[in-house]
């Protein structure tokens, strides 16, 4: 293994080392603008051109997986010719002047037959995931449901192994700067193949080995809801996350064992709310930023901005969306390009820097997508063009939406009403989905406190958004850097909070930040343990009142108080968002609208006067006038966003984000 | 039925969105609001009710749901929440079916038999931990898997293609399209009109597709496989058909404004049969009415007599099944119907 570092993250993309040696050359910054294509779907004959198109709509960079079962022969023995040849294809993407990510699994997806599994391995008793009933777990994907493995099973880390060593010995030789491969995410949307019920599974022998040397206990893991022992099924709900965290490290030691050390890593997590997976403990785990997939339509431009702000608040690394829904698998209704489009702009609204188009090219079990099969470009390329033309010229990932206030996701509640809820093994990304009510899936949680917290949770963002605050959401796993960066942090509480997360809102009140919980004084810890010495309430913090949830317009007065006015900001209709992006200088550079609405609106937006907005996917051009500086009306049509450059006319007061500070 | 290794290529979304549009029921694709109950029958308690979907309220006061879990309690939960629908679980009957479903699991089973596995353990518990209103668990068959693939052998052979068009009623452009190929016993290919957009355009099949479908047919049968069965139809059609009577279907045909060709010797005499069944029974409604209820009843008897006989001769396509088809979608077929 070398030391040497050929490709790392910042906080605006991925940073390739120049050549040892070069001492004049300096390391290069690239964007993760990014487009997927599953070679061994394109014909041979087909990649240049394909991947030529996408070079020049703008892509910086081109991704694929690389499928276990695909190459797989048998144990040790793996196919790499033809539309298989992944060597010849990287070497077609350095031709093409692009890089390339590479997703080496174990876990694919990618709409294959098992996931990517071998076959061999899915059957292999050993390596199966028990479920609470001791028997495999299913995993309902079509064409056919398949046992998922452990992640647990030692046996199945030694096959992985294995297998990247194969994958090593091919992509080895070309990662950067002696080839194009620039980074490399580690396993893929892994949350125990979508099924987070509490006492679903992983009960198999070396996951049971492992919990009970993490717990000291001689016991058996909990395999259902008992409120005598709620702190043990909330801690299994926990360890969970710790056993997935530990998962992914085996796995990025042996891409390093397989040679395939030095480059960025990275994760992803499939789509779905953020209550059920610890992120800052898979980023630690990846040694690089895991970012969120998104599919979604326009009807879900809130959830999708919500979820952007938690990406924005509470990764270590960079926000990042490492499969962006261009086309749809063929087992759901597609989205249509008007709504992808919109769904890119909320996100970036939201803060993300970093994306993948998935897909760049259509292929076998996808419908849409960039490029056609045939590898010429879909409507689809118009919009994706523009947006990444866009993005360039914005230098989008210089620019930053400054938050003054954070809002704390603390899931302690979340995991009681998880290991408690009435439907288990149900996942809660089934209750998500069924769109059970405000509370999502803890709708069905015996435990009152999952439902009640999450409305307030909601209530508070709901009162930001009211107020016009820009906010972003900061896990409660997060270093205590990401609240430190805000002037405010509101963290609503009820009875029971996280140890460590209240540690930290001490730290916080102690630096001289803003403090705001409630509505109850928590005494307890995440397991129901008195929180004892740590008991503590945080200095000067302020409470809201038990009143507030069901006032909106009351607690948004309140929560204004924590931030001035910004000079951007929509004063009407109240439900469309401005998100301001400004640069290093903190001159707003870029600014997005947010119409979640189901009915087309005109927003009246307020800006320093002076102001142009241009259209930076069309040609508009909007300005204040002399009848009434320092507003413009913005039509926007309905579930629907817009991407201005913002430019002071000439004459004009500089705009600049911090001057009311 | 579907091969493991199913190819779906040449999917255009908008096609395919045309076949929500026009396969799942008007109710659910307007995410009506439906209610959603977990309760501990032993203790009589109603532990959580939920009302779900469309402006979607949570938790709501239990005592909307009257226990036990009867059709007349569950509608009257219906009426008092103003919900389409209501679903009864038992405290731990997920599990309980999970456990069930995943020991039968099998990794060679087809898809269809996997299906097939979880819903016969849902009907097995209709009344005994799951309850529904509308009861649609009750209305579905579960057949056992292997008459289900000797019949889909039977009606269609190897190496062929199924088709179905749907056209906007404007013939503007296509408004959904699917082309299936069977091999070895299984559906192994799936595309749409994309895959013959270079042999017969979109527009000008659209615009005249009475007559341009033979050419859709000749490109399938040079790119895939010979048809089996091809169906064309234009939008407005395939609601009359939902909406009308159950002899539309034979008049839509007279009329060409739907097209099945080709279409299997089997296929002639379901549809043939249904139509003059219709036909019939309309007449034998009118004459009915002129009849004693005795006389009625024994010609119900009669016509029953005839049809379960007709099954059990096994010159009725579908009588390996243990039931049939188009029985079941003269049942099923008002939720399609548009909602007033």
């Amino acid at each position: 293994m070398e030391a040497r570092r050929r490709t790392w993250f910042d906080d605006r993309g991925l940073v390739l080392a120049p050549a040892p040696g070069d001492a004049a050359a300096t390391p290069r910054r690239l964007p993760f603008l990014g487009a997927a294509v599953h070679y061994w779907r394109t014909p041979r004959a087909l990649w240049r051109r394909a991947l030529d198109e996408l070079a020049a709509l703008g892509v910086t960079l081109v991704e694929s997986y690389v499928p276990w079962s695909v190459h797989e022969r048998g144990p040790g023995v793996h196919d790499w010719r033809g539309d298989r040849d992944l060597g010849v294809w990287l070497d077609e993407v350095a031709a093409a002047g692009l890089v390339a990510a590479l997703r080496p699994g174990p876990h694919i997806n990618a709409e294959l037959t098992g996931f990517g599994f071998p076959d061999r391995i899915v059957r292999d008793p050993d390596i199966q995931a028990r479920a609470a009933h001791g028997g495999p777990v299913w995993l309902p994907a079509p064409p056919r449901a398949f046992p998922v493995p452990s992640y647990a099973s030692g046996k199945l880390h030694d096959e992985v192994a294995a297998w990247f060593r194969a994958v090593g010995e091919v992509v080895a030789p070309r990662r950067w700067p002696d080839g194009p491969v620039v980074a490399l995410q580690v396993d893929n949307e892994p949350q125990l193949f979508f099924r987070l019920g509490a006492f679903d599974h992983d009960y198999h022998p070396d996951a049971l080995a492992a919990w009970r040397a993490a717990t000291g206990d001689d016991e058996d893991a909990p395999r259902a809801w008992s409120p005598e022992a709620a702190a043990t099924c909330a801690r299994w709900v926990r360890w969970k996350d710790e056993l997935l965290a530990q998962a992914l490290a085996r796995f990025g030691r042996a891409l390093d064992a397989a040679g395939l050390d030095g480059l960025a890593r990275y994760g992803n997590l499939p789509p779905g709310e953020p209550w059920f997976t610890d992120l800052p403990r898979l980023e630690r785990a990846v040694g690089g930023p895991v970012g969120l997939d998104v599919y979604a339509g326009g009807g879900a431009l809130d959830a999708v901005r919500r979820r952007a702000l938690h990406l924005a608040g509470s990764t270590a690394h960079l926000p990042l969306v490492p499969e962006l829904g261009c086309g749809f698998v063929p087992y759901a209704p597609p989205f249509s390009d008007d709504e992808q489009r919109a769904v890119t702009l909320a996100l970036l609204a939201g803060g993300v820097r970093g994306l993948s188009f998935y897909m760049g090219m259509c292929r076998d079990r996808w419908m849409g997508g960039i490029l056609d099969e045939e590898a010429r470009p879909r409507p689809t390329a118009r919009w994706v063009g523009r947006v990444l033309a866009a993005l360039a010229e914005l230098d989008w990932t210089a620019l930053r939406r400054r938050a003054r206030v954070a809002l704390v996701l603390s899931r302690a509640d979340a995991r009681h009403g998880l290991a408690s809820s009435l439907v288990d093994p149900l996942p809660p990304v089934a209750g998500e989905l069924l769109g059970l009510g405000p509370a999502g899936s803890a709708e069905l949680a015996r435990d009152p406190a999952a439902a009640l917290h999450r409305r307030w949770f909601d209530a508070v963002a709901r009162a930001l958004d009211l107020a016009r605050v820009p906010y972003v959401i900061v896990d409660e796993g997060a270093a205590l850097d990401r609240l430190l960066e805000h002037d405010a942090i509101v963290a609503p509480t009820l009875h029971r909070v996280d140890r460590a997360l209240w540690r930290k809102l001490g730290q916080v009140a102690a630096a001289r930040k803003v403090v705001v919980l409630g509505p109850e004084t928590p005494s307890l810890d995440e397991w129901g343990e008195p929180l004892g010495e740590d008991a503590a309430v945080p200095r000067r913090a302020g409470f809201m009142s038990p009143g507030s949830l069901d006032d909106t317009a009351g607690l948004a007065a309140d929560l204004a108080a924590l931030a001035p006015v910004e000079d951007w900001y929509v004063e009407r209709p109240a439900a469309v968002h401005a998100a301001a992006f400004a640069d290093d200088a903190g001159a707003v550079r870029a600014l997005i609208l947010v119409n979640p609405g189901e009915r087309p609106v005109t927003a009246r937006l307020m800006v320093p006067p002076g102001t142009t907005l241009r259209d930076a996917l069309g040609t508009e051009a909007l300005g204040d006038g002399p009848a009434d500086p320092g507003a413009i009306a913005v039509a926007l049509a309905a579930r629907d966003a817009r991407l201005f450059r913002v430019e002071a006319r000439v004459g004009a007061r500089a705009s600049t984000a911090d001057q009311k500070k | 039925m579907l091969s493991r290794e199913v190819a779906l290529h040449h999917l255009e979304p908008r096609h395919w969105a045309g076949w929500f549009d026009v396969l799942v029921p008007p109710a659910v694709r307007s995410r009506p609001r439906w209610a959603l109950a977990i309760v501990d029958t032993p203790a009589a308690r109603v532990l959580k009710l939920v009302v779900a979907g469309h402006d979607a309220r949570g938790a709501v006061d239990p005592a909307a749901l009257a226990l036990p879990p009867t059709p007349a309690h569950l509608q009257a939960c219906a009426r008092r929440l103003d919900v389409g629908a209501v679903i009864v679980l038992e405290v731990g009957v997920v599990a309980a079916l999970a456990a069930e479903v995943e020991r039968q699991l099998e990794p060679d089973q087809d898809a269809a038999a996997q299906g097939l596995v979880l819903l016969r353990a849902l009907k097995a518990r209709s009344g005994k931990g799951v309850w529904s209103e509308p009861p649609l668990l009750d209305l579905l068959p579960a057949p056992a898997y292997e008459p289900l693939q000797r019949t889909f052998d039977l009606l269609v052979p190897d190496d062929t293609a199924l088709a179905a068009y749907v056209i906007a009623d404007d013939r503007s452009r296509v408004a959904a399209s699917v082309i299936a190929v069977k091999r070895r016993g299984d559906i192994a290919e799936v595309a749409t009109h994309a895959a013959l957009a270079a042999d017969v355009g979109e527009a000008a099949l659209a615009r005249d597709w009475a007559t341009a479908y033979k050419r859709v047919n000749r490109a399938i049968a040079d790119r895939f496989a010979r048809p089996c069965v091809s169906v064309f139809a234009e939008r407005a059609t395939i609601d009359r058909i939902i909406g009308g009577p159950p002899d539309t279907l034979g008049r839509e045909l007279n009329a060409r404004r739907l097209v099945i060709d080709p279409a299997p010797a089997w296929l002639l005499g379901l549809l043939g049969g249904a139509t003059v069944a219709a036909v019939a029974q309309r007449g034998a409604l009118a004459l009915a009415s002129l009849l004693p209820q005795g006389a009625r009843d024994r010609a119900a008897g009669l016509a029953d007599r005839a049809r379960t006989a007709m099954k059990e001769s096994g010159a009725h396509p579908f009588a390996l099944l243990g039931f049939d088809p188009l029985e079941l979608w003269l049942t099923l077929r008002h939720y399609y119907r548009p909602r007033r």
